[in-house]
Formats: C-alpha cells, structure tokens, sequence
C-alpha cells in the first residue's frame, strides 16, 4: 500500500525494453570496476612486494659468506643486511662500499655493495645460508628482503 | 487476459523487480569496494573514486532510462515545506539529545579541521541522501511495501558506515527518519538539511571515546587502532 505524495511517482514502470539496457549497464559498470580492482591489486603487488634490492652470495664457507648487494633505486645509499644462517640471525652489517669494478656502473644506477660476513666456525653438515636487505627505499614500506630468490644450501665435511 | 498475457506480464514485474534489486545492489558494492577493496593500498585517490563514480554513473543512467527527472527524484522545492515540517521535530530532538548527552559527559568539543569539514558537509550530505533516497530507496519502494523499503534503505545506510558501531547505530535511526519523510514528502535538499545538521552535532558533540573518528570502512580500523 502506497501513502503520501509518492503515490504518483513510484507507480510508473518503465517499458520493458528498457530492462535489457539497464542490464547491460550494470554489467558494464561491473567489469569495468573488476578492471579498476585488478590494476589497483597489480599496482599495489608491484609497490609492495617487488622487491628494488638484488643481490648474490657468491661464496659460502665454514667462518665467511660473501656476495654483493645493490639497489637501483637509491644506488649510493648504504644497505642493512642481515645474515641468517639455519633460520637464525647470525650476524648484521652495512654495505656501503662500491666496487671498484662497478664504479662505472654506479653512475648508471647499478650500485652493487660487496659484503662479507665473519663468524664462528659453523658445525658438520648441511646448512642453509640467507642474507636479508633492510628495504629502506623512500616510499616503500619499510621491510627486510631476502637478496637471493633462495636460501644457498652447502655441505661442510669433518675437519674442514 | 489471456493463459500467455499473464505469465509474460508476470514474468515482466519478475525481471523489473530483479533489475531494481540488482541496481541497488550494484551502487551498494561500488561504495564498498571503495571502502575496504581499494583503501587498504592506497594507490591513488583517482583509482579509490572510481567505483564511487561508476555508481554515480549508473544511477544517472537509470534514471534517464527510466524517465525520472530531478523533480521526481526530489532536487527542487516541491515538497520542501512539507519534508521540512516533518523533519524538524526529530532533528532537533536528536541535536537537543546530543548536546544534552555532550553537556553530562563534558565532551563539547571543536574537532580537526571543523570548519573545513562544515563548509563540505552539505554536498556530502546532499550526495548521500541522493543516493540512499533517490536511488536505493525508490528503486526497493518499486518492489516492496514502504515499511520494509524504509527498513533496508535504513540498513543499508548503516551497513556502508560499517564498522563504526556508533555511527552504524547512528545512521541506521537517522535512515529511519529520512526514508520515513521521503516517502511522504519526497525532497532531498530537506533531508540534506537535516543530515548536515546532525552530522555538525555528531562531530562536535559525540565523546571521541565512542566515536573517534569519522572515518568508516578500513581506514576506520587503522584510526580505531591507532
């Protein structure tokens, strides 16, 4: 039952082929809003979760592990990196030297940081080595990436 | 009327009152796909307003095809007399309330950016009783008794305010009175009015400790926490 002043107003329906356009319209609106989520989802993946920092361990042994780092977006900055050796924080420094044959490269937003980690003699057997990049690139938020896609894996015999 | 005649207008009344459905539904989840989809990233205020604007797009739409002009909708002073007659003794019930309650629990106060927000208030509140009146309101009141139209529109409300319990609450009793008032006196500038109003008291009168910030959606989650 229908009181008041809209009586008039509300009654009117509207012909029946204006049914398919309304649809339509509604299922427009519903893709083009599914596009907006994707690239905002996409943009927001790129911006969180790209990681700027690379890098490589190029040699893991019993008491040292070594690599370079670098980050292309802020190629002079020094870079925190932590060690992680098993799971466990071994040990932390800052790379901030460039190296010599990369000097060039620098100017071109190819910084790459040599480092290299000292530690106590690590037991027998196979261990994992990781090496974590404190992501303090402006406008990104503040995080520890890992610099490899990988944990390196390596085996370490009695007596050695 | 013949076996066909009536099934076909039966299945007629069917398909309109599933396309009103669909329409409210639709601006519905463009405002909260807004507010929890796309706040949490950030991205850009460009890509944030754009399921709010496509909402718009298509409620300007509708109404073109369905033949209803700014009149109908209630953007003039048809009714005006009327809808504010009947809205100024729960407005001022309600502010006198408030300011009652801010007067017990000493929590007058003049928010952040007060002014700033009371120079806007008006378009906001004229935005959202458009919607909420103009659109979702007359498009349910096409397939439901006026009571329930008024309950849902009045739930919806509330729900795109989620998950400010206080404002919930808030928005739901002022939904309530607004839908009540619409469908006797159908004019939007009237319940703006009204809404602008009470959302002033709201801001300077409500204790920040039951309703901290404005702010609805996800970015009420990161207020409330932080």
């Amino acid at each position: 039952m229908m009181t008041g002043a809209l009586v008039d107003e509300l009654v009117e329906e509207p012909p029946p082929e204006t049914a398919a356009r309304l649809v339509g319209a509604v299922l427009l609106k519903s893709f083009l809003e599914l596009l907006i989520l994707c690239l905002v989802l996409g943009m927001a993946g790129f911006k969180y979760f790209n990681p700027t920092i690379r890098g490589k361990i190029t040699q893991v042994g019993a008491v040292s592990v070594r690599g370079w780092v670098a980050n292309p977006q802020a190629p002079g900055d020094p870079i925190q990196l932590e060690l992680v050796i098993d799971g466990r924080l071994t040990a932390i420094m800052i790379a901030q030297e460039v190296q010599p044959e990369h000097a060039v490269g620098a100017l071109f937003r190819h910084a790459e940081h040599p480092f290299r980690f000292s530690f106590q003699r690590l037991p027998a057997g196979t261990h994992s080595v990781q090496v974590y990049a404190v992501q303090t690139t402006p406008g990104r938020t503040l995080s520890l990436v890992p610099i490899t896609n990988r944990a390196e894996s390596f085996t370490l015999g009695r007596g050695r | 009327m013949s076996a066909t005649e009536n099934s076909s207008s039966s299945s007629n009344v069917l398909s309109w009152q599933a396309i009103n459905w669909a329409e409210v539904i639709s601006v519905i989840l463009s405002i909260l796909l807004a507010e929890w989809a796309l706040a949490p990233f950030a991205i850009s205020p460009w890509l944030l307003g754009g399921p709010p604007f496509l909402a718009f797009l298509l409620m300007l739409y509708s109404h073109r095809c369905r033949g209803e002009t700014a009149q109908t909708l209630g953007f003039g002073a048809r009714y005006l007399d009327r809808a504010l007659l009947l809205l100024s003794g729960p407005t001022l019930l309600a502010i006198a309330a408030l300011i009652f309650v801010s007067y017990l629990t000493h929590s007058l106060h003049l928010p952040d950016r007060f002014w700033a927000r009371l120079s806007l208030l008006p378009v906001w509140a004229l935005l959202q009783q458009y919607t909420m009146l103009g659109f979702a309101y007359r498009r349910l009141r096409q397939c439901l008794h006026a009571n329930q139209s008024i309950t849902i529109t009045a739930s919806l409300f509330a729900l795109l305010h989620a998950p400010s319990y206080p404002l919930m609450i808030l928005t739901f009793l002022g939904g309530l009175i607004w839908s009540f008032v619409y469908e006797r006196a159908p004019n939007l500038f009237a319940s703006a009015i009204s809404h602008t109003l009470l959302s002033a008291t709201v801001l300077v009168a409500v204790p920040e400790w039951i309703l901290p910030s404005m702010t609805v959606g996800y970015r009420c989650l990161l207020y409330q926490n932080f």
